[in-house]
């Protein structure tokens, strides 16, 4: 079986979303094919998925175990050697069509939609498919913890238009807009938050940052995390604060796409 | 602001499981709107959450977003009343900066009523 999504992943966004179809935007292809890749992983009992885009049925694949197990119906647009295999277990050897069948279906700029159902016929367990890895790889994407060693790192290269300061314990901020005004202050107030005792870090879970404005910056929003047993903090515009959350939510969802 | 109210923000947007209004001055939860049955102990943990960022010495104001791989937790001062905190929990693919500025709009909408 497949360890990606874990099932704590998945009983996490169970807990999060409820089990009814979520809607998604993706405006990308690793995000709509990373969706569908995650929607197969997370089938642990057989189930015939409905793919749709935009409401309207884009391809119904069947899923058990973690595993792609069978195309059930393809819209005319898939290629031809793969609408051929609709309907037959798949074997290893399918792989690269699959793949190709997966890219060409879901190009992103797309409101993809699963919804699951018990399949007609139970998969032939001799027949496992194809693993949601091995498609992974065979279409250039890999997940995101394979990928980010340093998570923080990553968010403050990709939100570095919106920073202005980071601040680490005992340090100095590290003014990345020098310009921008950060006053005595609140430079005292942010030390004040990582000085320890740090009352702050026990709200924060692993890998979770805390984006808060402040009565006395309107304009600003402070960003806490934690690496250890040390939080470290970063200041951005309060405009960009719900901005930043979100890449930060998505960041350990969204498939990066990186050489084969 | 009622449970219907919550119930109908809730169900405007894709990802959102839940959304909750605690008094944090009286450390209790008022009412909430959720997508599955939610037990007390994550109510309250919620109104503990909310009650530690509004009413301890972290300088926070208006607005917090506790924000992670299992999604994001939003936090709204009520205009009104700033011991009254809305709360709403999404998954991690959530539009958090659309729901934040409809949060924003419910919360005034409630203040002006």
């Amino acid at each position: 079986m497949t360890d990606h999504p874990s099932i704590a992943t998945i009983l996490a966004r169970a807990a999060a979303l409820g089990t009814d179809s979520q809607t998604l935007t993706a405006p990308t292809a690793e995000e709509a094919q990373g969706f569908v890749l995650d929607a197969l992983a997370a089938r642990i009992a057989p189930r015939d998925l409905t793919i749709l885009d935009g409401g309207q049925p884009l391809c119904r694949l069947e899923a058990a175990a973690g595993q792609l197990s069978r195309l059930v119906s393809l819209p005319d647009t898939a290629p031809a050697e793969a609408r051929a295999l609709a309907g037959h277990p798949l074997m290893f050897t399918d792989l690269e069509t699959v793949a190709r069948t997966l890219a060409r279906l879901l190009p992103g700029d797309q409101q993809l939609q699963c919804r699951s159902a018990p399949p007609a016929q139970p998969p032939d367990p001799a027949q496992p498919g194809i693993a949601v890895d091995a498609l992974y790889r065979q279409l250039g994407l890999a997940p995101p913890d394979a990928v980010i060693p340093d998570r923080w790192a990553y968010l403050l290269d990709a939100a570095e238009e919106m920073l202005i300061a980071v601040v680490e314990p005992g340090k100095a901020p590290r003014r990345i807009y020098p310009d921008h005004s950060m006053t005595g202050a609140l430079e005292k107030q942010i030390q004040t938050l990582l000085d320890p005792p740090t009352p702050s870090i026990n709200l924060l879970d692993k890998n979770e940052i805390l984006f808060f404005t402040l009565a006395s910056d309107p304009d600003l929003a402070i960003g806490l995390a934690q690496e250890g047993a040390h939080p470290r903090a970063l200041v951005i515009e309060a405009g960009a604060m719900a901005e930043v959350a979100a890449f930060w939510a998505s960041l350990a969802h969204v498939p990066l796409a990186c050489a084969r | 602001m009622t449970r219907d109210d919550l119930a109908r923000f809730r169900a405007g947007f894709a990802h959102c499981e839940l959304v909750m209004l605690a008094d944090t001055s009286a450390g209790t939860v008022l009412t909430f709107a959720s997508a599955i049955h939610q037990g007390q102990e994550r109510l309250d943990d919620l109104c503990t959450t909310a009650c530690t960022l509004f009413r301890s010495e972290l300088p926070v104001f208006g607005l917090a977003v506790l924000s992670g791989p299992r999604g994001s937790k939003l936090f709204l001062q009520s205009p009104r009343d700033p011991s009254e905190v809305i709360c709403a929990v999404l998954g991690p693919r959530a539009d958090v900066p659309t729901i934040c500025a409809a949060l924003g709009r419910l919360a005034d909408q409630e203040s002006v009523t």
